[in-house]
């Protein structure tokens, strides 16, 4: 994907949105084989207590944080098809792992698609709260429906190395 | 003729997904190993006879660039062949690891015919 | 002397026979599934229309081959008891196409092409060539004595040999 002309900390919302929603497609469609439906209408609010969350920071010419949260049966299956498992077979710690490691991959495709010319790092993703809010001041939220349930993604751009 | 592997990466799941994706592809191995960082990676090569390294760049302890940079200047590990598997796809990384010594560099998310591609690229040539 | 065995849209033909090239037409959306055991000289074609047999398990029951999770195991099974073995495999995929002008809001190629990866992934099998997406529809046929895969597509035509 091409890098913007704006720089990433001028985009706004409406311009981050279609780029995070870009970037959970590209990595559920090849590691999880499920097919992004586009941005949901559903607010990103706050997160209902029972969905399983990943969280990390990111520092290099952009810095931040990143989360996301599904709902505990769209977690299952992610986990269940990157792992190439039945559901029923996995723990509920194979599953946040897993929510971890997508979370580690959407943000460095998403910063990819920001910025492909500067090295980044990643903090190893955690589990995130779900009381967080996933959209709020200075923090972009994309809840993106999916054909195995919803995705809630946050970005958060603090500021410039 | 069958290789001695080892998969560094600090997500278990990955490992494993890699580590599936070899015994897919038809790849010949004969030990597969892991880590979870590149401290845990130096401890398993200074153990176990490895021949190709899969190493992921974002983890704890010591990265994976870390991780390349000490291999790169011991003599011993002159024969490994390195294969990056990351998210950071920015061209500033991928010169500094191909610089370090990175035989090839895939970039996560990807698909299993990938990984093999790579594995088949790096090891033409060799016995 | 060469025959040629068509494999009708939800239909799966496997064969074992070095005289026999399997072939399908029409490839939109559907997907064609060839498998080949390059030792044992057996191969297989499934085409199938739709990813998910869960939304009509009565037509499933049917006719199996009409989705990815009911056909992709049965032709594998056929193919092993025609004495492939699940190592020795190759496995292309075809098709899953979005034909312009038929209304497809459910981009159906594109499901039955992540359907059918998942079942690969799952059963821990290759997926070695591709030729899908696009908007136009493929041919293709095996040669079952040497696995010679030619796809054809908009006048053109690619040939993929077993390795």
């Amino acid at each position: 994907m091409e890098t913007t002309e704006l720089k990433p900390t001028e985009l706004k919302p409406t311009e981050l949105k279609p780029i995070m929603e870009l970037a959970v497609a590209e990595v559920l469609e090849a590691m999880c084989f499920i097919s992004s439906e586009g941005e949901s209408p559903e607010a990103a609010g706050q997160y209902p207590p029972d969905w399983i969350c990943g969280e990390l920071d990111f520092a290099g010419n952009l810095s931040g944080s990143f989360g996301i949260a599904v709902p505990p049966a769209t977690g299952a299956t992610i986990a269940a098809n990157f792992l190439g498992e039945d559901e029923c077979d996995l723990s509920e710690e194979q599953t946040m792992e897993v929510i971890c490691e997508l979370t580690n991959m959407v943000a460095g495709t998403l910063l990819a698609n920001l910025d492909s010319r500067s090295a980044f790092t990643l903090s190893p993703p955690r589990p995130g709260h779900s009381a967080a809010r996933a959209a709020g001041d200075g923090r972009t939220g994309c809840t993106v429906a999916l054909d195995e349930g919803l995705i809630a993604t946050w970005l958060e751009i603090r500021d410039r190395a | 003729m069958p290789y001695n592997v080892l998969i560094v990466d600090d997500s278990p799941g990955m490992r494993k997904v890699i580590r599936k994706m070899l015994g897919q592809s038809g790849f010949a191995t004969d030990l597969c190993v892991e880590a979870g960082d590149g401290c845990e990676a130096l401890d398993v090569l200074s153990k176990q006879p490895v021949d190709i390294v899969f190493t992921d760049i974002n983890m704890p302890n010591m990265n994976g660039e870390e991780l390349m940079e000490k291999i790169s200047v011991s003599p011993e590990y002159k024969h490994l062949l390195v294969l990056v598997v990351s998210t950071d796809r920015s061209e500033e990384r991928m010169q500094r690891m191909l610089a370090l010594g990175a035989k090839g560099y895939v970039t996560k998310p990807f698909v299993p015919r990938t990984l093999g591609y790579a594995l088949t690229k790096m090891t033409a040539g060799r016995a | 002397m060469t025959h040629v065995r068509t494999v009708a849209i939800s239909d799966c033909i496997v064969s074992a026979d070095h005289n026999a090239v399997i072939a399908t037409h029409a490839l939109g959306s559907c997907v064609g599934l060839i498998i080949y055991d390059p030792q044992a000289q057996v191969g297989g074609l499934l085409h199938y229309m739709l990813p998910d047999s869960g939304l009509d398990k009565e037509r499933s029951q049917q006719n199996p081959f009409m989705f990815a999770d009911t056909g992709i195991p049965l032709l594998f099974h056929a193919a092993y008891r025609a004495g492939a073995k699940k190592e020795r495999i190759q496995v292309t995929a075809l098709g899953g196409a979005q034909i312009l002008g038929i209304n497809d809001s459910f981009n159906i190629g594109k499901r039955n092409l992540m359907s059918m990866r998942k079942i690969l992934w799952k059963a821990g099998v290759m997926l070695h060539h591709e030729d899908v997406g696009g908007t136009s529809p493929r041919t293709a046929r095996i040669e079952i004595a040497t696995g010679r895969i030619v796809v054809s597509s908009c006048g053109g035509h690619q040939e993929i040999a077993a390795s």
